[in-house]
């Protein structure tokens, strides 16, 4: 994901509660994988961590005693200072993957284990969590199919690679899209490449009964049966 | 909520917090950092206190983190880049989320380290950091003519750390409505992106 031809970003809204903090991290993790490579959503975030710097700057002062600073002054001294720091991340050696992703995807999507759930769809699961949001990868082959599915809560698709379309339109490298619960929507990969992306799931999967199970393969393909 | 009679920061004092980082990066000068921490702490603690009002020994434990973190850090900041003031503020920030995280009911091993840290541009032109520089001026001129209304739900989001619907629950407004006061304060300040408010 190398060029920002992005048309599809965060809303202004998002992005202000990103440069607040006050998303949570999984959603957060969406947002900075689009965020990297869109210098227009980059720039508008800076702007809005000006206003947090603001409202820092003009709140009123809240007492802190002594001991504190007493303590933090004998921390400093523990503290190492100055050395750089070792390099946290893996060097994404020539591959596509967003620097905030190499954590999890260090030597590239080639290299992952993917779970294959049919032969045109393969997952591979970001966050351990079993419960709560879901963060994983897709992957649908050239012209492959994805599900054609329902949800329960939000959804957002980041496209790392490839394009996708569905009824609305197509979709591109770098595109950060959100889809609110019970819309329907069956997407397909465009032709000349395997198209992968960044989805996260919130809200509870709940499985209800049969018919959820049958009407639902995109829950299947997280629940395997 | 943030105090609006308090003076604006001034140019003096922004040069002279870029010295202090500058001696606590160069000559680890503790007096340096002791002049620092007397400015800040007491804001970063009202920062995390808005977050989780009563919890003082909780805000004091932070207060120590983000300062600490600013004398470890001190030698990545770059004065032509940002203010020291907006610097910090990411600093209390990505120490809070963190924090928070951890206190989380789905535990998560994604840090704000890792999603905010890339997001750093060393390369970033000069002449957009200039011009942000600029614009943190037109903002603080402009925060103190929001109406009480957007003051409330923009602090509630930066100070308070609260969602969107968090806010909406605890003003008992409809969830439209408190995005459309975030919208309609973010272009008072020259933010919007020119979408529909
Ligand atoms: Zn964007």
């Amino acid at each position: 994901m190398k060029h920002n031809n992005s048309h599809h970003h965060p809303d202004s809204l998002t992005l202000t509660a990103f440069a607040a903090g006050s998303i949570d991290t999984y959603e957060g993790l969406c947002i900075a994988t689009h965020i990297e490579n869109c210098p227009e959503c980059k720039r508008h975030m800076k702007q809005l961590e000006l206003v947090g710097a603001s409202i820092l700057t003009e709140a009123k002062d809240s007492f802190v005693a002594s001991d504190v600073k007493n303590k933090t002054l004998d921390a400093i001294k523990q503290a190492p200072q100055g050395t750089p720091q070792p390099t946290k991340k893996h060097q994404a050696r020539n591959t596509d993957v967003p620097k905030v992703l190499t954590k999890w995807i260090p030597e590239g999507f080639g290299q992952l284990e993917w779970v294959k759930v049919n032969r045109q769809l393969a997952t591979y699961d970001l966050t351990a969590n079993k419960r709560g949001p879901r963060v994983s990868l897709v992957k649908v082959s050239a012209g492959g199919q994805m599900p054609h599915h329902r949800h329960s809560g939000k959804e957002i698709t980041v496209i790392l690679q490839g394009s996708f379309s569905d009824e609305d339109g197509i979709y591109t490298e770098g595109d950060y899209l959100v889809r609110e619960s019970h819309e329907n929507h069956s997407p397909v990969a465009s032709l000349d490449k395997d198209c992968i992306c960044l989805t996260l799931l919130d809200g509870p999967i709940e499985l209800t009964g049969f018919f959820s199970k049958l009407l639902n393969p995109w829950l299947r393909l997280r629940h395997p049966i | 909520m943030p105090d609006t009679r308090h003076r604006k920061k001034n140019d003096a004092e922004v040069q002279e917090e870029q010295a202090w980082l500058a001696a606590i990066a160069n000559s680890q000068d503790e007096i340096a950092f002791s002049c620092l921490f007397d400015r800040y702490a007491p804001k970063i603690k009202a920062f995390c206190l808005a977050k989780s009002p009563g919890s003082i020994t909780m805000a004091d434990e932070l207060v120590q983190e983000v300062m600490v973190k600013i004398w470890q850090k001190a030698h990545l900041y770059h004065p032509e880049l940002a203010s020291p003031s907006t610097w910090i503020f990411t600093l209390a920030r990505n120490t809070r989320v963190d924090f928070f995280r951890k206190q989380h009911r789905h535990q998560t091993d994604i840090t704000a380290e890792d999603i905010y840290d890339d997001l750093i541009d060393e390369t970033q032109d000069l002449f957009i950091a200039a011009h942000q520089k600029q614009q943190q001026k037109h903002i603080q001129q402009a925060m103190s003519h929001l109406s009480l209304d957007q003051t409330e739900v923009i602090a509630k989001v930066y100070m308070e750390g609260k969602s969107h619907s968090q806010v909406a629950d605890e003003l008992q407004l409809p969830l439209g409505t408190v995005k459309s006061r975030i919208r309609l304060a973010l272009s008072k300040l020259g933010l919007s992106l020119g979408e529909l408010l």
